[in-house]
């Protein structure tokens, strides 16, 4: 149980915490079944431990464990994951629980203690699948975003939050998503005017929204901003509008997940 | 099969869609050593009145005997954990002893599941 297996399709890399030895082999095949192969832990306190070794993607959590529950260990988890976040190596693991529906269980409690989703038990099959695929459409979205805007970043913006207070990172946001469009079409009225004041407007403009793109992490945006002085002072102006329009794209991608995390900035 | 009410052999026709006679027989086994060793926790922890560890005996045997179709064990250990959760130990000493006898009821049962799959199938790996 060291090494992870990982599933040739998809590259997740799934650990089940849960006591019972019968309900955590049933788990193990059923997800065999499904075509991802995983490794066991019996207990949250095992289920952190392996967490340490193995990056893993997916946890199928137990609600009730011995040693630490899975409300624990989640909270330990997201504990963790938050000291880690300005980490280049900073990720969060998609937690699923899995329910025996009482009194003490409830997908409220789940969702209280950092976990995505939930399943109740016994596990079948179908049910079992879906929780997985969402979670990894959930994984895949959320790489896409991260090439969009460097999270290590955001992370370090969030840290500046002091406590009590509302943190600066959506007036950031805010601001650049203001400023930003409006620097790009300097940019672009400065190329297409073409006169002797052009060269140093662009450069003004396209070095402020270098700034303030890399401060948020917007890091394609950062590239295109340099590709385009590069043209300005090869005196091309004349290849400067499709990288105008290539930053004019990148940008409703960034304003996309900004908008995105200024949400999960106000929870 | 009066014997053992609410026993649902779909439950192990499940296990064996999922993972043959093998893993089936395999899984029997898993529930009985687990089960024999969390009733008597139950009881071990009940005559001790430690009613948290009552609950947490017998939350895990509601699950697994879920996934071998033993609905009456089930149900008696849903009921033993909501009233050890409630601090209410006044019937719990004869819904533990109902437990034991629901659980020598699916053990036969189960003893007989083995039965017909081992004539068809002996895993290579059952101790």
């Amino acid at each position: 149980m060291n090494a992870a297996p990982v599933n040739a399709a998809t590259r997740a890399r799934i650990l089940v915490a849960e006591d019972s030895p019968l309900n955590l082999q049933v788990a193990l095949k059923q997800l065999e079944r499904l075509g991802f192969a995983a490794d066991g832990a019996t207990d949250g306190a095992q289920a952190l431990a392996a967490l340490q070794r193995v990056p893993y993607d997916i946890i199928l959590m137990d609600c009730q464990m011995p040693e630490l529950n899975g409300y624990e260990a989640t909270w330990q988890i997201r504990e963790r994951e938050r000291a880690q976040a300005a980490e280049p190596s900073a990720k969060r693991t998609y937690i699923i629980a899995m329910t025996a529906n009482t009194q003490t269980d409830s997908s409220q409690k789940c969702l209280e203690a950092g976990m995505d989703d939930y399943i109740s038990k016994p596990v079948e099959l179908p049910q079992l699948e879906a929780a997985l695929y969402r979670g990894l459409a959930e994984r895949a979205s959320t790489k896409g975003r991260e090439a969009v805007v460097d999270p290590v970043v955001i992370a370090g913006l969030r840290q500046l939050r002091m406590p009590g207070k509302p943190g600066p990172l959506n007036e950031l946001i805010d601001l650049y998503l203001q400023e930003a469009p409006r620097q790009l079409e300097q940019i672009a009225s400065a190329a297409s005017r073409n006169d002797e004041s052009s060269l140093a407007q662009i450069f003004r403009a396209s070095a402020a929204l270098k700034g303030s793109s890399s401060n948020l992490g917007a890091r394609n945006v950062a590239a295109l901003c340099d590709e385009m002085e590069q043209t300005v002072r090869n005196w091309s102006l004349a290849d400067l509008p499709p990288l105008i329009d290539r930053t004019r794209e990148e940008l409703n991608r960034v304003r996309s997940v900004l908008e995105q995390i200024k949400t999960e900035e106000k929870d | 099969m009066n014997e053992v009410p609410n026993f649902d052999h779909g439950a192990i026709a499940r296990l064996q869609r999922l993972g043959g006679d093998a893993f089936t027989l395999k899984m029997i086994q898993l529930f009985l050593d687990y089960t024999r060793t969390k009733i008597e926790e139950a009881r071990q922890a009940q005559a001790d009145g430690n009613l948290l560890a009552v609950e947490h005996a017998v939350h895990p045997i509601k699950s697994s005997a879920g996934n071998v179709g033993a609905s009456r064990l089930r149900d008696l250990a849903t009921e033993i954990e909501a009233l050890a959760q409630a601090k209410n130990n006044d019937r719990l000493p004869d819904l533990i002893q109902d437990l034991a006898k629901s659980f020598a009821a699916v053990s036969a049962e189960l003893e007989k599941v083995r039965g017909s799959l081992s004539s068809v199938a002996m895993p290579p790996d059952s101790k």
